[in-house]
């Protein structure tokens, strides 16, 4: 009996730091849509320099659809305390939108978090930024229209904005009109173009390089390419005709600058995206906040990334005041 | 005249020596209060350069502790700047010093009472000792929550030492000062009240050759004498005029090396003299910025550089004109100089405030 009992005393003694830890260890179950990247890792690095007390399930869709539903029933079997999605897609396949959130193949019960989401009013996610109305909170990456714009006028002082976008995009086509909308405000002129149809009613990418001479041919200052798929998918089309045509693209995400021919665009980056999405996730952790009193919000500052080969093509160069915070990159090789 | 007793002259050589403190002390407050707004200035200027590039840093996607290519700017500013004990950034959430320029710091805790102060955006914060004084600002990643602080530690020791020679100056001028015009009122009443012993013979003549001589006296003394007090306050300016112009001239050396470096050719910059004479504006002791290039040619300018300089019609020799101070470092690329940064500074700029 005696040895019974110092048995059970050791036991209790060495384990007693793990059940406790066990009670207040929380599970933050990760939905990815294309493995772990900047975002990710930023929030898995904001968590630990918190010292946040979290098991952090990662999955990962690898670009699959048909890994969603599996996620769903697993979340649910799980029950974590939190539940953090990665992209537009796969926020709404988990947590439905606003409309049709009571369907039961979504998750409702588990706080949520998302990040990388470009328009989570205009999707359907929530019906606002603040006051959302669902325990749902998030960061957004797109720097609001208005700052782009005002941001762009500082490197260019343009008169004349172009825009060929694909009409049946309604992203594409909304942002036009919110151009337009802000254009009188701003004074400045929006020439759009949408891109013509072929004989199966799709956009002829061929169509481009025209639209480009025309708007050349009206003295455009500068053209938007905005978050627009199936400009995203011709944009070497437009940035080649553009830079023919001396006239600098400017771009609402930053692949086109890094990766094609477009001049600069004004961002923020993935990393920053996640390290925010980590501080709401701590309110809701530690400091038991209910993910619907947390604002959805994008960082505050914006990133200037300029493509200085671009640049140098088309002889415009940025400002120097704006240069010491920005990010110059496919800088040429000779320098002159 | 004869009506003049001796507490008139007394009263007038009080009046005197009055005016003379509230002269002295006008001027010794306007020029004491420069040295120190230059110091300060001198330190939040590079310090908010340092905040720029960390921040900056940041909004790419890089965390504070990784931050270690960024520590090469540190010297960048503060080499030869003898009043910097160091420079360090510590860590909002731990305290812990994570970069400075003296390594033996590097991973201690800084107190408790650096991390409360060190919070507030756009917030510089001051502390000081009776040797040295520390003056840090917050760095704030994209969504505005502080990462660390930026702290730069100096001795007290130089801007007392100025005070000191400052206020010897103002005190000798002072009483040099009233000197003149207590021997001024001593004179004029001696020889008005004995006039027997005077060798005038006309009394007329006599008091207006007494007044005259006393107004030459005083109208010769006091300018020298005030002249040579300026001056003297402003030798004990000029280490920290220099020191401050040479901040200036390495921020803006660092950031047009940063656009020539990123391709951007010198000859063909955008938006630099908008930048320079932003600087201009800010610091009232410069009076022009001037980017040459390699052969000294200007290519933008902000300011009048003209009225520094004197040029000898014969040898065509251009030379800097008394009272100017004139600082340049090169514009590299590439580590091949390209041109010149030039900052032209006026060392009266406080008695050109004053008067």
């Amino acid at each position: 009996m005696k040895k019974y009992f110092s048995f059970l005393i050791t036991f209790y003694i060495l384990f007693f730091p793990v059940l406790v830890q066990a009670e207040t260890l929380k599970k933050v179950y990760m939905v990815l849509w294309d493995g772990c990247e900047d975002a990710c890792r930023g929030f898995q690095d904001y968590l630990k320099a918190e010292r946040v007390d979290a098991e952090i399930v990662l999955r990962d869709a690898k670009k699959r659809p048909s890994k969603i539903p599996e996620f769903i029933d697993e979340a649910k079997k799980m029950k974590p305390d939190l539940l953090v999605t990665w992209g537009s897609y796969v926020t709404l396949e988990m947590l439905g939108t606003e409309r049709n959130e009571l369907l039961s193949k979504y998750i409702r019960s588990i706080p949520a978090l998302f990040m990388v989401v470009s328009q989570p009013v205009e999707s359907g996610l929530v019906s606002a930024l603040v006051s959302q109305g669902r325990n749902i909170t998030g960061v957004t990456h797109l720097v609001p229209l208005i700052e782009q714009l005002q941001y762009a006028r500082q490197v260019i002082p343009y008169k004349r904005m172009g825009i060929i976008y694909n009409l049946a995009e309604t992203n594409a086509a909304v942002t036009v009109e919110q151009i337009k909308k802000y254009a009188s405000l701003m004074g400045f002129e929006v020439l759009d173009r949408p891109v013509p149809t072929d004989k199966e009613m799709q956009p002829d990418p061929t169509t481009i390089e025209g639209l480009v001479a025309d708007l050349a041919e009206k003295n455009t200052d500068l053209i938007y390419l905005g978050p627009d798929a199936f400009m995203n998918m011709y944009r070497d089309a437009l940035t080649d005709a553009a830079t023919a045509a001396g006239i600098p693209v400017f771009s609402a995400s930053e692949g086109a600058v890094r990766n094609g021919e477009a001049l600069f665009a004004f961002v923020h980056r993935y990393y920053n995206i996640g390290q925010m999405a980590g501080q709401k996730a701590v309110k809701i952790l530690n400091e038991q906040m209910p993910a619907y009193d947390i604002p959805i919000e994008a960082p505050q500052r914006a990133l200037l990334v300029v493509n200085m080969t671009a640049a140098r093509n088309l002889n415009v160069y940025p400002p120097l005041p704006l240069i010491q915070g920005a990010d110059l990159i496919n800088i040429p090789d000779e320098l002159d | 005249m004869r009506s003049l007793s001796l507490t008139h002259v007394l009263l007038s050589a009080l009046l005197w020596c009055a005016a003379v403190m509230a002269f002295v002390g006008m001027n010794f407050t306007a020029f004491e209060t420069a040295s120190r707004d230059l110091q300060d200035s001198r330190l939040e200027m590079a310090l908010m350069d340092l905040q720029r590039v960390f921040q900056g840093e940041m909004d790419k996607g890089s965390q504070l502790p990784h931050l270690k290519r960024v520590e090469a700017s540190f010297s960048h500013y503060m080499a030869g700047d003898d009043d910097v004990l160091s420079v360090l950034v510590f860590d909002a959430r731990s305290g812990r010093i994570l970069f400075s320029t003296v390594g033996t710091q590097i991973g201690i805790n800084v107190p408790y009472e650096w991390r409360e102060k060190c919070r507030t955006l756009g917030s510089v914060f001051i502390e000081k000792t009776p040797k040295k004084e520390t003056t840090g600002i917050p760095l704030f990643n994209t969504f505005n929550e502080n990462e660390g602080c930026l702290v730069a530690e100096h001795k007290t020791m130089a801007t007392q030492i100025t005070h000191d020679q400052m206020r010897k100056t103002a005190f000798s001028a002072t009483i040099r000062l009233s000197l003149f015009g207590i021997f001024a009122c001593a004179v004029i009443y001696i020889f008005i009240h004995f006039k027997e012993a005077s060798f005038m013979p006309k009394r007329s003549l006599y008091k207006a050759m007494v007044l005259l001589l006393c107004l030459l006296f005083i109208g010769i003394a006091v300018p020298r004498t005030v002249s040579s007090m300026l001056l003297s306050f402003e030798e004990d300016l000029k280490p920290n005029v220099a020191a401050k112009a040479q901040v200036i001239t390495r921020i803006v050396q660092h950031q047009i090396e940063k656009a020539v470096n990123s391709g951007i050719p010198y000859s063909s910059m955008n938006g630099v003299e908008a930048y320079l004479e932003r600087i201009r504006n800010k610091n009232p002791e410069v009076l022009f910025i001037l980017l040459t290039d390699k052969t000294g040619r200007v290519l933008y300018e902000a300011g009048s550089a003209a009225r520094a300089f004197d040029s000898d019609p014969r040898t065509g020799k251009i030379s800097l004109r008394p009272g100017y101070y004139n600082v340049a470092e090169p514009v590299n690329l590439q580590d091949v100089s390209v041109g010149w940064v030039q900052i032209g500074v006026n060392e009266r700029f406080v008695r050109e405030k004053v008067f």
